[in-house]
């Protein structure tokens, strides 16, 4: 396989399974390493107590082999581990790892992973059965191919922090968020971008806008669906079956806006989706590229995202 | 050598008994949790007993090599740690009040880290 600018990548089947551009930024295997994927927390003076409540508990990394109660250790989709993102046990918990980088010149930069997504198995659903009594989805509910547990499952987003300069509207954060399922158990199953800035704590300490209930918007229905994003996922039928997906994500650096995004067999173009950017400057960030992934959930259960490996790359 | 510091919980106001989220390190040979008291009533007296699962939703407490019971207690500000070998692959900490001091409010104020190495 070749790259764009020719490079040869076979033979070597950690990088044939991704389409990188011209120059490779980093390659993390989370076998050996969180790769620098760490736990994002607001900014502060010193005073846990100044944290915001938004960014306060975006919990640590782990490195999973993706252990369930029934069969152990299914794994990752090529050597021991995954990067393991958790959530609490607590409706509208979101966790999120960050990687921080900076621009080496602006331009075309592409995020790659292998990844999957998953809920907690309910442990009441296992007890029941121990028990004797049905379990929660008893025989009457459950058809013997959809499982409930695809309903404890919310939502995952891939978005990044990018500053190019210490003016306004220099800054802003591509977000791109997928919506299985909402609390009232509907599946919107589709991608959403968003119609407003984070708020930062720049923000929110100034008074310009409120504490946000959604990390990433000033507003939680601050989203628009993407055109032709609707998208089924293979969830395998159970918590404890676990199948990896490609994402591929461009975004230009040079022009604070998302290109394209390919998930699996979709391929959606982004160039003419908006991207909210920050009124007032920034100091201190220039050149600014951070990667984030969070998971976010809705009901009282642990949702959880891994990824198996991250590839990204430049166009020099 | 792998090593990975995190903070599993952070700012932590002890109200009521409870059990940290469940941390998945199959790949450590070898793990420390630090227990940094910024706050504590007087009179108070904290037991945090460490445990081990095969899969993050069943628990049992964690021994040491000789079955013995494991457990730290604290009931003054500073910090302490408990080291953990042989701790299979997901680990929790169990956080039990044996006393509580007087007045309304937490009864201490914790941050809980672990350290692991593989």
């Amino acid at each position: 396989m070749n790259n764009k600018s020719g490079q040869v990548f076979r033979g070597n089947p950690n990088l044939e399974r991704f389409n990188p551009l011209s120059r490779i930024f980093f390659y993390d295997d989370f076998d050996t390493s969180a790769n620098g994927w760490c736990e994002l927390i607001g900014n502060h003076n010193g005073d846990l107590n100044q944290v915001r409540n938004c960014m306060k508990d975006l919990r640590p990394p782990q490195l999973s082999n993706l252990s369930f109660w029934d069969i152990g250790s299914h794994g990752s989709l090529t050597g021991d581990y995954a990067l393991k993102i958790a959530t609490r046990a607590r409706a509208e918990h979101m966790a999120q790892l960050i990687k921080r980088t900076t621009l080496a010149k602006p331009g075309l930069v592409q995020f790659e992973t292998y990844f999957t997504f998953k809920a907690e198995q309910r442990k009441e659903q296992v007890l029941q059965a121990y028990h004797g009594n049905q379990a929660a989805s008893g025989p009457d509910m459950w058809d013997g191919n959809t499982h409930p547990s695809e309903a404890d499952f919310g939502e995952f987003t891939f978005s990044n922090d990018m500053c190019i300069g210490t003016g306004p509207r220099q800054r802003a954060h591509c977000a791109l968020r997928y919506v299985n399922a909402l609390p009232d158990g509907t599946f919107p199953r589709q991608w959403y971008y968003k119609t407003s800035v984070q708020p930062s704590t720049k923000m929110v300490r100034s008074g310009l806008v409120k504490e946000p209930r959604d990390y990433h918007v000033i507003d939680p229905r601050d989203w628009l669906p993407i055109p032709g994003s609707k998208q089924d996922f293979c969830y395998n039928e159970l918590p404890t079956k676990v199948n990896w997906h490609y994402l591929r994500w461009q975004f230009d650096t040079s022009k604070l806006q998302s290109v394209s995004l390919q998930v699996n067999d979709l391929v959606l173009d982004l160039r003419d989706i908006p991207v909210p950017r920050f009124d007032h400057p920034y100091l201190g960030l220039t050149n600014l590229m951070n990667f984030c992934v969070d998971v976010r959930t809705y009901q009282n259960v642990r949702n959880f995202m891994y990824m198996d490996s991250v590839l990204v790359s430049v166009e020099s | 050598m792998r090593t990975l510091a995190v903070a599993i919980e952070r700012n932590c106001l002890i109200e009521e008994e409870f059990e940290t989220e469940p941390y998945e390190a199959g790949w450590a040979s070898e793990a420390r949790w630090f227990v940094h008291v910024f706050d504590i009533k007087n009179e108070t007296q904290i037991r945090l007993v460490p445990q081990i699962s095969f899969d993050g939703l069943f628990w049992c407490d964690y021994t040491g090599l000789h079955h013995e019971p494991v457990a730290l207690t604290i009931n003054a500000l500073g910090l302490s740690s408990l080291p953990l070998t042989q701790f299979g692959q997901w680990s929790r900490l169990k956080v039990i009040i044996d006393q509580r001091g007087r007045g309304p409010g937490p009864v201490a104020g914790l941050h809980l880290q672990l350290v692991l190495k593989g």
